[in-house]
């Protein structure tokens, strides 16, 4: 594929300029918002005292660095590991529909999370742990059905949502299984950015760190992945290897968070279009060497703005940021897909 | 079983030997709080309880339920050997009919909320009775109607009187000056109840404020609390804590319930099994004057309930 470099005829410079500041922009004023406002106080113009302050003495510095600033940091990391990884999911199975949970990660993690809660009795603090190992669990039967056909983006999309399908069904035996906690199981499974500590974020953050440094430096193999298979492999690209090289790059990226927040649904499939819509019909919408980082800050910014909307009580009480991510992100594929953009 | 319990058990029961052997009211027909006229034709002897109301007021009636359904698979511990040879009729979102059947049950009496949409099918098995169950009024005029229903009515009155009086006698004793919250936990969610919930209602009487005020919706009956979260909780800061979850596992160690000052000062507490369905006659006594104990501890001295029922301090998970 064709290189874009500044300067050249074909950078879309100022698009992708304006997509980025538009991100930054959106997760800017929405962290701002978050760290701002709550129960405890609600004031700009506090914040820097809270940031700055000690957590020890102070409330307000305690509210902000121990509950606020995770959040934030939460929402930005999941937003970015799902935009990233439903970019991938989308380049390596040639499905505009793709997303992470077409690696099974999903649905390996949930029913992992699952079980270890309903069965086991496992602390809430286990369930991270459990959740990660459950999702590569789910990923590994996907691609290992996939295999046998060198990974053909069909054979791909119909393991993963067989292992979709099957971990959900465990699920709901699990919880069939023991009734003792349907509810809790069910307020895990909306998925939610509340409650969330410096220990998930510190978990959490070199596996997202390391899936976008992994797929930003090898995105132009992405690119070749969108040819068909034989001209793929004129280009010199061992196919099979590389579509699993990045199913495994989504499975990191997106496992920490499922087992964090639960399953956030829309964001990795909404993201990727979305930088692509922003992006233009310009060819450097297809290269995932652009693509990649700005469904990354477009997903942050996603997953900020239903954040915000989540907790700012506008429906009237605080709700699960999972719920709010299946209105906004639902909205904006109906939008997407009225300007048959998909 | 030891303590409080056995000895309200053991009153309640020589109560109201008297009382059955002296009338057969029946047949008797009940309104229950659907508004339906229900007529029982004889003294029930074979009592399905869908929640712990109704197993409650049997044992309170020195009876025993045929059966009785299970919250979050869990029976009510504090009913104790009570329930010893009911039968287990599942959740009480959907109840095991067939052994409903097979039990030859005469009287169901259940949760309207949980259990009206299995009212026909019910209707064709035995009497059912339907109770709100949500406030202390609704439990005041759920045990004056279960207990007529049971052949009992005086008992049912009487159960009301002494425990309005103990209200009043702990609320004279009450000095004031304490803020509480009640909150029902599932996984890391945090959901509290308004003031017109029992056991939330009760903090009024015994002059405790509740941080989390009325509900801003009085019309709408069934809004119990709503969800809050972590950092409201803590801006709320009341001085004690009560705790239900019905779900097993531990505290999460999550850095705001630290910082509470219930937390620090040993004021936070996990309650009983009584705390979810507190509206019979032996579950809101158990928890009023627990509640007044943990409130006033130096005025109220603490109910001998046995381990599983007494409410403990919260410990984190490690």
């Amino acid at each position: 594929m064709k290189a874009f470099r500044p300067g050249t005829p074909h950078w879309p410079g100022g698009r992708i300029g304006g997509t980025v500041l538009f991100g930054i922009g959106i997760c800017a004023g929405c962290s701002l918002f978050l760290l701002s406002f709550g129960s405890m106080f609600a004031s700009f113009g506090r914040l820097p005292s809270a940031l700055f302050g000690n957590a020890e003495t102070s409330d307000a510095a305690f509210v902000v660095q121990q509950l606020r600033l995770p959040r934030v940091l939460m929402g930005l990391l999941v937003g970015a590991a799902l935009g990233t990884a439903g970019a991938m999911m989308q380049a390596i199975t040639r499905n505009p529909l793709g997303d992470p949970s077409l690696t099974g990660v999903t649905g390996g993690a949930a029913a992992a999370v699952v079980f270890a809660f309903v069965l086991v009795g496992a602390p809430v603090g286990t369930l991270l742990i459990w959740g990660t190992f459950g999702g590569m669990a789910g990923a590994t039967v996907t691609f290992a059905l996939a295999r046998q056909t060198n990974y053909s983006p069909v054979h791909l999309t119909l393991a993963g949502m067989a292992v979709s399908l099957f971990c959900f069904a465990l699920i709901q035996s699990f919880m069939l299984a023991n009734s003792q906690s349907l509810n809790s199981t069910y307020f895990w499974l909306i998925g939610n950015l509340a409650n969330r500590t410096w220990r998930d974020v510190s978990l959490v953050w070199p596996l997202v760190a390391g899936g976008l440094v992994a797929g930003i430096v090898f995105a132009n193999h992405l690119n070749i992945l969108m040819f068909d298979e034989d001209n793929a492999r004129a280009r010199g690209l061992a196919v099979a290897r590389w579509r699993l090289f990045f199913g495994m790059v989504s499975v990191i990226l997106t496992a920490g968070c499922v087992a964090t927040c639960g399953p956030i649904s829309f964001v990795g499939l909404v993201a990727p279009h979305i930088a692509r819509q922003a992006l233009g019909t310009h060819r450097a919408a297809a290269d995932h060497r652009i693509l990649l980082p700005v469904a990354a800050l477009l997903g942050a910014a996603i997953m900020s703005l239903t954040d915000t909307i989540a907790v700012s009580r506008l429906l009237g009480s605080e709700v699960p940021t999972g719920l709010l991510s299946i209105v906004v992100g639902g909205v904006a594929f109906l939008v997407l897909f009225k300007r048959k953009s998909l | 079983m030891q303590g409080i319990v056995c000895v309200l058990l053991a009153a309640l029961a020589v109560m109201c030997v008297p009382g059955s052997a002296v009338a057969d009211p029946y047949p008797v027909t009940i309104v229950d709080d659907r508004n339906v006229a229900v007529t029982i034709e004889a003294r029930p002897q074979r009592i399905s309880s869908l929640g712990a109301f109704a197993a409650d007021m049997a044992a309170s009636l020195g009876a025993e339920p045929m059966g009785t359904t299970t919250y979050n698979g869990v029976r009510a511990l504090y009913l104790g050997d009570a329930l010893d040879g009911a039968v287990d009729l599942g959740s009480m979102l959907q109840p095991n009919l067939e052994l409903m059947t097979e039990n030859r049950t005469d009287l169901i009496i259940g949760m309207r909320r949980y259990t009206e949409a299995h009212a026909d099918d019910f209707g064709r098995l035995a009497p059912y009775l339907a109770y709100e169950l949500l406030t202390y009024e609704d439990s005041k005029r759920a045990i004056a109607s279960a207990a007529a229903a049971m052949g009992h009515e005086e008992k049912g009155a009487r159960f009301n009187t002494e425990f309005e009086e103990l209200v009043v006698d702990h609320a004279a004793k009450a000095p004031g000056g304490v803020s509480a919250v009640f909150i029902w936990l599932w996984q890391d969610a945090l959901f509290a109840y308004y003031d017109h919930p029992m056991p939330a209602s009760f903090l009024g009487a015994l002059k405790v404020r509740n941080v989390m005020g009325p509900s801003p919706n009085p019309l709408l009956h069934e809004n119990a609390g709503r969800p809050i979260s972590y950092e409201e909780l803590l801006a709320l800061d009341p001085d004690v804590l009560m705790i239900y979850r019905a779900e097993g596992n531990s505290y999460p160690d999550n850095p705001a319930l630290r910082r509470l000052n219930a937390v620090r000062n040993n004021r936070a507490f996990h309650v009983g099994y009584q705390y979810s369905q507190p509206h019979g006659p032996i579950a809101r006594e158990l928890v009023f004057r627990e509640m007044s104990h943990l409130f006033y501890p130096e005025i109220f001295a603490k109910p001998d309930l046995g381990e599983g029922i007494a409410a403990e301090p919260i410990s984190f998970e490690q």
